[in-house]
Formats: structure tokens, sequence, C-alpha cells
């Protein structure tokens, strides 16, 4: 329990120190919208669209790893960046094969990184 | 009349007419009044997706959002630190003078024990409740988003931080249908002075986009719960029946120009259902049917818990009848307070909150389980956030939307604790439950898979959890 206070605190202590201004607040948006859009047209079983919103979050998160990578005090940011690509890319396989359940299911790993990643370097709620 | 089509009717026939069509044959919850097909019964019974393991929810909801450091979130480190001020490194990324200024530490006030076999921790306040404990699962490391009651109530039953989206009950309603064709299938019963979710109204139980008639129904509170049920002297019953059918054809023509008008169908669907309700009705909220011990279990009759009390057994009796949802929304009638929301003087505030909800609350847990209801119901205790464990204004504690408990008892749910805060109850540290789990959840006893309960709004598939949301499956069985 202690080991888990001092993660949370020391990920909170970079969050803090870290300068995020020059963060891509519009891509951020984009990708917010995407990613409500892809469960929408997950939901309805469209194809097309959902490979096009998944493009969208499969581009931002790409950006996020180079942004991150060149971020001093942000040692997770690339790893997470990195894993949603990973998340995203299996939606998109099972968007190609036709299995929407996979993909719905594959969306809340997307989703899940995505918090990770707004815990660890979001600015204070 | 003639009348031309509005932009506004033409959304509302291409978004919910052709979307329901095409959703009513794939999933559960799709099947209402549409432009292209024949009336469908919006509350017909529908199957699950797959077996549910509750049929109904009583959702109690406290309002103002208490204390839970003070209640199950046992702190020894809170203690020891107590007039200390908040360690920034507990209170880093935190924004934290929501509602007022950042007070020292401040412990709890209550003694405390464990209770049962799961060992669960409960303060004093809450003697009744203890008793159950291994009845109940903890949800230790609650979080939400927002730090005031009207945001966060808001996220909490609807998932956003906004109005204009369903409440749970509406969700579930949509999702199964009534259980009784002769009640509403999704009530909500406010006690207290505030009589209103603290305050926060009717969007907590609104249908939001969904069609109207699945938008929860509030009961007055006393004993006459429901206005005008009785039929006035000198109607005869065919007479009201007569008047009834023709107000009926009336509205039937009306709708028929206005196909999608779910206001509609919903106000003559409601007609109908007054009409029967009031032979059901009277008999499912009249508590004089239930034993004297009963009620006297409840604590009905006594000042404190007296209305707390009725709205709890109301919620049973209801629960048994098929209502799918109850929603009660806690209050006092004691002077000066009007929720838990304790700024100022939490003692007073929590002593009259915990003596007003504990017994009903125990009571309801040990009728349901007698009659075998537990099975099939969930009991849900939650609030829109807790409160800090740092003081403010001398004797009160200010929001906190950071980490605070929460608990569920019923059908298919494990007991024990689940999760944790941090050290001094600030923040939600391990088994973190944000309000999107606990709705996927109670969804998931009901048998309804939050990521397929799906509604066509504005071109997007919406669900209740929006894109978020993980069954909470530590607690289930």
């Amino acid at each position: 329990m202690a080991a888990g206070v001092m993660a949370a605190l020391a990920a909170s202590v970079m969050a803090a120190e870290l300068d995020l201004s020059d963060f891509d607040d519009d891509l951020m948006r984009s990708m917010d919208d995407a990613v409500k859009e892809l469960d929408s047209n997950v939901g309805g079983q469209d194809a097309k669209a959902s490979l096009a919103n998944a493009e969208v979050l499969r581009d931002g998160l790409a950006w996020a790893e180079k942004y991150f990578s060149a971020k001093p005090g942000a040692p997770r940011g690339p790893g997470l960046a990195r894993e949603g690509q990973e998340h995203v890319a299996a939606v998109v396989k099972s968007i190609e094969a036709g299995d929407f359940d996979a993909a719905s299911n594959g969306l809340r790993d997307v989703v899940r990184t995505c918090k990770a990643c707004h815990e660890a370097y979001k600015p204070p709620e | 009349m003639n009348r031309t089509t509005s932009r506004r009717d033409l959304l509302i026939g291409a978004g919910l007419g052709a979307g329901s069509l095409a959703l009513g044959t794939l999933l559960p919850g799709s099947a209402f009044a549409n432009a292209a097909s024949e009336y469908v019964d919006p509350l017909a019974p529908r199957q699950p997706h797959f077996p549910p393991r509750v049929k109904s929810v009583i959702w109690l909801h406290m309002a103002g959002a208490p204390s839970t450091l003070d209640l199950f979130d046992y702190k020894p480190e809170l203690i020891k630190l107590h007039g200390q001020p908040l360690p920034e490194s507990f209170s880093k990324g935190l924004k934290t003078a929501t509602d007022g200024g950042v007070g020292a530490l401040t412990a709890t006030q209550r003694t405390w024990k464990q209770y049962g076999e799961t060992g669960a921790w409960v303060s004093d306040l809450l003697p009744g409740i203890a008793k159950y404990v291994d009845n109940i699962a903890f949800l230790k490391g609650c979080k939400t988003e927002g730090s005031t009651h009207v945001i966060s109530s808001l996220k909490l039953h609807t998932s956003a931080l906004v109005p204009g989206r369903p409440s749970l009950g509406a969700w579930i309603t949509y999702g199964l249908g009534s259980g009784n064709p002769d009640l509403p299938a999704f009530v909500v019963l406010p006690t207290g002075k505030g009589g209103a979710g603290g305050g926060n109204g009717q969007v907590i139980w609104s249908s939001g986009f969904l069609p109207a008639t699945y938008q929860g129904t509030s009961f007055r509170q006393g004993d006459s719960p429901i206005l005008f049920l009785d039929r006035p002297d000198r109607v005869a019953q065919t007479e009201q029946r007569a008047t009834l059918d023709l107000l009926k054809q009336f509205n039937e023509k009306h709708a028929a120009r206005h196909p999608g008008d779910t206001e509609l169908e919903a106000r003559t669907r409601s007609y109908d259902l007054a009409y029967r309700m009031q032979v059901a009705a009277p008999e499912a909220v009249d508590l004089k049917q239930e034993t004297a011990a009963t009620r006297a279990m409840y604590g009905i009759g006594e000042k404190p818990t007296d209305e707390y009390g009725t709205a709890a057994l109301r919620a049973r009796r209801l629960v048994e009848r098929g209502v799918r949802f109850v929603h009660v929304i806690s209050g006092t009638q004691e002077e000066g307070i009007q929720s838990w929301d304790a700024h100022q003087e939490i003692e007073k505030n929590h002593s009259v909150m915990s003596k007003t909800v504990d017994k009903p609350i125990a009571a309801l847990l040990r009728d349901l389980k007698a009659r075998g209801l537990l099975d099939t119901t969930l009991v849900v205790w939650t609030a829109e956030f807790g409160r800090t464990p740092y003081g403010q204004t001398g004797d009160g504690r200010d929001h906190n939307p950071w980490g605070y408990t929460s608990w569920i008892a019923g059908g298919g749910i494990k007991p024990g604790s689940y999760g944790s805060t941090d050290e001094i109850g600030l923040r939600a540290q391990e088994g973190v439950v944000d309000t999107y789990d606990l709705q996927a959840t109670v969804l998931q006893q009901l048998g309804l898979d939050h990521k397929k309960l799906t509604f066509l709004h504005q071109g997007r598939t919406e669900r209740a959890t929006t894109v978020f949301g993980d069954v909470i499956n530590n607690i289930v069985a």
C-alpha cells in the first residue's frame, strides 16, 4: 500500500512540475470527439466511419508519443501513447474482420489508456 | 388543420423514427412509437442481453454527500495527523479549494469497530447498517468529477456534467421495459425539506434524449404520495373510462399528424397509466397494510426516521410489485439541516442524517432478506461525492470528488471491501471505481450489457455510460 502511495505521489509531483503548455489541445479535443464517434460507429457497425475515427486516434497517439518522447519529466507518456496505438490497431483489426463486439471491447482498452495518461499528466482537476 | 413539416419534426422523425425501427429489431429497449410502424408499447417487458441476477434496483442517494471518513473509511493515519496542515505530498495535482478553504487535517471523532465475518469498519453513527455488513460490498476507492453538488449529481446519475442525458433509471426502463404495467417503472421518492436531491431536481431522474415515457415518476412525501388518485365522488367509473377513451381518440388523431412526438405519446400513456394506477398504486403505497412490527422496524412513527422509513418501506413494496428502479433521496425535516452537506457542524449534521437513514436502511436490508427479495434486488448506497479529510470553517468538511465510499448489496454481489483511498482518505488509490463503473455494474446485474444498450440520438449511438465504464468484476459473485 505504501508503495502505491509513493507511486501515485511521484506521478502527481511530476505532473505538477511539468510544463505541458505547448501540448496541442485542439488535437486532444479532436481525439475526444473521435473516440465518441468511434464508440457510436462501432455500435452501429459502420466499418468505414469506424476506420476513419480510428485513423484520427492513431495519428493523435503517434503525435503524443513523439511529444512525450521529447519532453523531460514525462517518462510514462511515450509508453502510454504506444500502448494506445496498439489498442487502436487491435480495434482496427477487429473492425476489418467484421467483429464489432471485439472492436467494442478493444475500444474500452483504448479509453482506459487515455484515462491512465490523463491521470498522470492532465493538469490539476 | 394543415401543418407543414418543420425542421424539428423532420429531425425527430428521422432520428427517432427510422432509427428506432432499425434498432428495434436488434436491441433491447428500442421499442417505442415511430413514424413507420404501428405503435409498440415502449414499456413492454423486454429480454435482457444475458440472464439477469436481479430484477430491480433501490438506489439510496445520500444527497449532499456524507463524509464516508466518518462512516465507513477508518483512517488511523488521519487521527495521528489531526491538526496538521494537509501535506503537499497528498494534495499535489488536485485543485483542493473546491467550495471553501483548506483547513487542517481533521480526525474523525467517531468510535469505530469491525463487524461481521467480512470485518468491515463502520463507525458508531451507523449501528443498524453495521449489522448487515456481511451482505454488503463496500467500494472504498470511489472517485468522480466536479466539485459542486449539481454537476457531480448529474454525473452520478446521467454520466454527464451538464443536463440533457438520461438517468440510469431511465436507461434501465428503456432496456427492460416495465415489470408491472399498472405502476411506473421508475419511481423517485424524495425526502426532507429540500425534497429534490439536494436542490438538483428533476434533471437527475430525467429521461434526457430517451423518449419521455422513461423518465422517473416522483412521488410526493407524506401519506398521499400520488395526487388525485381517487376518482371524484360524482364521476362513475364508466363515465371516467368513457372520458378517457374520448381523450385518447383525440390524442391519437393528433399523434397521427405528428409521428415521433414522444412527449404526446408519453402524455397519452400517462392517462392510461393513471387510470390503472387508481387501482394498483394506493395498494402499493399504503403502509397500513404492513404490520405494526414492520412499520416500527423501519422507524415509522418516530420523529427522526418517520419520513425516510416511510420511503424505504415504500421502496420495498414497489420492488415487490415489479418496479424496476426506485430512487430514494435522503433528506430530513430537522430544523437547519437539509442534507448531508456539512460545511459546518459536521458532528451535528451527521448525527442527524445518520439517525434519519440508519434504522430504515437496516430495516430495508433485513426485510428484503427475510422475504427473499435481496436475491432479486440491488441496493445501492451512494452520493455525488465524499468529503475531505481536512477541515473547513473549523468544524466542517469540504467536497471530495477524489476518494470516497459507496456500497452495493443484493443479488449476485460478493460481500467484502474492495479498493481503498490513500492513508488520509483524500484520494482513491486502489480498486478505483468511477461512477461509470458503478452504472455498468448495476446494468450488468440487471442483465444489460452497458456496451450494447444503445440509443440513436442526433446520428450518434449513445450509451448509458458514454465511452467509459468497466464492470466491477471483483464484487460480482
